[in-house]
């Protein structure tokens, strides 16, 4: 019994300071962030080749996931709303699963997959190699050359891609709506524009921002963890992984609330 | 000004790194040169050169660029343009951060127990080039291997405290 209590007590006790170091680290970010660090000509410079890597290298993945999604969500959506007499509801639908749910949650699970497990174990790479020490050397504060760049460059590619992803979806779903039902795209663009709120274009912000955020921040604090040992940086990415997926999840479910 | 520092154990070499890094953290007064600072893997010879310029706004990219161009092609290495660190060897390596020292216009290169690290047939050629460099320096270094630099001209043994606070104003 006290070997539960104790070890209970061990895991609630990490988690907290865990999440506490997490939540400094990412005020730390944000403060960067409102100093303008990112107009200094060398951040700038890592900044777009960021956004290279994180955006334009997927976009050809974000397309073919997208039409896919248009075919699939849009194609038996529309054919069972149809079945139904409710086809006046594809506006409704469209909304709620591609531009609130679908968008913003596929674009942050390919991210995750392609981008933050990258930027786990560079991050962990330079902390094992001393490159991070090597920095602090030149006067150069990780935060503003290595972090910074990162993090804004995952949160623009999020929100971008994943109004990317939206357009194409519904672009895709309204060729096969056109086929199958004989919709005009105006009329399709109508009805999603007629049920479009507020409230949804600011879950889709949040939710595409806070993603870009979690995915980019979550493995990096992770990887600073990493010690002196190679062994350490399988065990950084393991965790960095479970941890964003948690973020994930907390964003996905904060974002539902709106 | 070509100085030396005697150290006894690697304690003390970290110690000293540390407080470099510290004096550094205000203002880039210092170039460390130390195997134990690499290069950065992901980049080029070139951007490691411009980096700390850059970073600090001293100077339009393509001018730092060009002038490190310049001064790689007067130490042979045009070549090394865009190799990465794990394409250069230790000498190359060492080079490339004495250039990128150059570029920053730091008052003082630090070296620190390079003698070593230095390939065997290279050690010959990287004490001609202390020798003949002009710039403000200090070699770090075992008090067991400072034979090697008494051929040095002008070499002046230094305690770390007084250089902190007479040559670099600490």
């Amino acid at each position: 019994m006290y070997n539960f209590i104790f070890k209970t007590g061990k895991i609630f006790v990490n988690a907290f300071t865990s999440l506490k170091d997490y939540l400094h680290f990412c005020f730390i970010i944000i403060a960067k962030f409102l100093s303008f660090h990112i107009l200094n000509p060398a951040v700038f410079l890592v900044t777009l080749r960021q956004v290279y890597f994180t955006g334009v290298q997927i976009i050809w993945i974000i397309i073919f996931i997208a039409i896919v999604f248009g075919l699939v969500i849009v194609g038996f959506l529309g054919k069972f709303l149809f079945s139904i007499g409710a086809y006046d509801q594809i506006g409704k639908i469209l909304v709620l699963t591609i531009i609130r749910e679908l968008a913003p949650l596929v674009t942050a699970i390919l991210l995750s997959f392609r981008s933050a497990t990258a930027i786990g174990a560079e991050i962990s790479m330079m902390k094992l190699n001393n490159e991070i020490k090597t920095l602090r050397s030149l006067g150069i504060n990780e935060y503003d050359y290595l972090f910074l760049p990162r993090v804004f460059s995952g949160m623009v590619c999020s929100f971008s891609l994943a109004v990317f992803f939206a357009f194409i979806a519904v672009i895709v779903g309204y060729f096969l709506l056109s086929f199958k039902l004989n919709m005009r795209f105006d009329y399709i663009i109508m009805l999603i524009f007629n049920e479009l709120n507020f409230r949804d274009i600011f879950c889709f912000i949040y939710k595409t921002l806070f993603f870009g955020f979690a995915l980019v921040t979550i493995p990096i604090y992770t990887s600073m963890g990493v010690g002196k040992y190679t062994t350490d940086i399988p065990i950084s990415l393991l965790k960095g992984m479970m941890r964003l997926f948690y973020g994930l999840t907390f964003v996905e479910f904060t974002g539902a609330l709106i | 000004m070509k100085q030396i520092l005697l150290i006894k154990d690697k304690n003390e070499e970290e110690a000293i790194i540390d407080k470099l890094i510290e004096v550094n953290s205000k203002l880039l007064k210092v170039y460390i040169i130390s195997t134990s600072l690499p290069l950065i893997a992901n980049l080029s010879a070139i951007e490691n050169i411009v980096l700390p310029a850059s970073f600090h706004r001293l100077g339009k990219l393509k001018n730092l660029m060009e002038e490190g161009l310049n001064y790689l092609a007067r130490y042979n290495l045009s070549d090394k343009v865009h190799a990465r660190n794990n394409d250069l060897d230790e000498y190359q390596r060492i080079m490339v951060k004495y250039v990128a020292s150059l570029v920053s216009g730091v008052h003082y290169r630090v070296f620190v127990s390079l003698f070593n690290a230095v390939d065997v047939n290279y050690r010959e050629e990287f004490i001609d080039f202390l020798k003949n460099c002009d710039e403000n320096y200090l070699i770090i270094e075992y008090n067991q291997l400072y034979d090697h630099y008494k051929g040095i001209d002008g070499l002046i043994q230094v305690e770390f405290d007084k250089w902190l606070t007479q040559d670099l104003k600490v």
